[in-house]
């Protein structure tokens, strides 16, 4: 029997895709820019303003309702956007996943 | 409540405390009056009780601060316009002078709360008294939050000078 809703996305898929929007909305990307290299950008954004990052990082916490733990505030932790993916989406499926502060 | 403590304790305190220093060359600016000066035996007995440091120039500066907060711990900075590319102009004792908008930017992002550190020292003594915390106004942009706390807090500054006029001159006249 057909189904008439979309297939569902995957939990890593949109993980991913908000944390690529959380990244263009920080650094004021051009939306069309094409092939941004997210690890070049955030080594970038690093050596231009350290305080910058820490924008980029709560505004993701902002964006999934979590609180990173301390050992993920690395640069070389943050540049990996696999496991950067990968972590969130186990906060948000692990138990008590719930988002922080509600 | 204002309560002295004797510097070696701070570690035993279980608050590992973090100073964010200038390195181009290390502190060339901080403490450049000489051991002679209040300023200059202020720097180094923090640094020397002060166990950890990361540099303004490290690109994980910022991040090393927030997991330095999340893990209890507390992070000492000095508020001086020479280390800051983000100033603001301000009254201050009848006059203007700049003052650094970066650390503020990083409390309303962190959402850390601002304790004030007051020096108090001669010839035979010095002592760092840690302030209440500030009360911060929240809401607004960036630039707001910076205009609606900074203001205060250089008021304090300025309450504390006319508080302890010979502290301030200790900073800047030979003990």
């Amino acid at each position: 029997m057909g189904c008439l809703e979309d297939p569902p996305v995957s939990s890593l898929d949109d993980v991913t895709r908000r944390i690529r929007e959380v990244l263009v909305r920080s650094l004021s990307l051009d939306l069309a820019e094409e092939g941004v290299r997210y690890a070049e950008k955030l080594d970038e954004l690093a050596g231009v303003d350290s305080l910058a990052m820490l924008e980029f990082v709560t505004a993701l916490e902002k964006e999934f309702g979590l609180t990173f733990d301390a050992e993920l505030l690395e640069l070389e932790t943050l540049k990996d956007f696999r496991a950067l993916a990968a972590y969130i989406e186990s906060r948000l499926a692990g138990p008590g996943g719930a988002p922080d502060g509600g | 409540m204002r309560r002295a403590l004797p510097s070696a304790t701070w570690p035993e305190l279980g608050y590992p405390m973090l100073s964010v220093r200038h390195g181009e060359p290390p502190d060339a600016q901080m403490g450049r009056l000489g051991s002679q000066w209040l300023q200059k035996r202020y720097v180094d007995f923090l640094h020397g009780v002060i166990r950890d440091e990361v540099f303004l120039q490290d690109p994980e500066f910022a991040l090393k601060v927030l997991a330095r907060l999340r893990s209890g711990g507390l992070v000492q900075v000095h508020i001086d316009a020479l280390f800051s590319r983000d100033q603001v102009r301000l009254q201050f004792l009848g006059t203007h002078r700049r003052f650094p908008a970066g650390f503020l930017r990083f409390v309303r992002l962190s959402g850390c709360a601002l304790v004030p550190m007051l020096c108090l020292g001669d010839s035979g003594r010095l002592a760092i008294r840690f302030e209440p915390p500030l009360r911060l106004i929240d809401g607004g942009s960036q630039e707001e939050f910076v205009m609606r706390n900074l203001p205060p807090l250089v008021g304090w500054l300025e309450m504390q000078i006319r508080e302890h006029p010979d502290q301030w001159d200790a900073w800047r006249i030979r003990l």
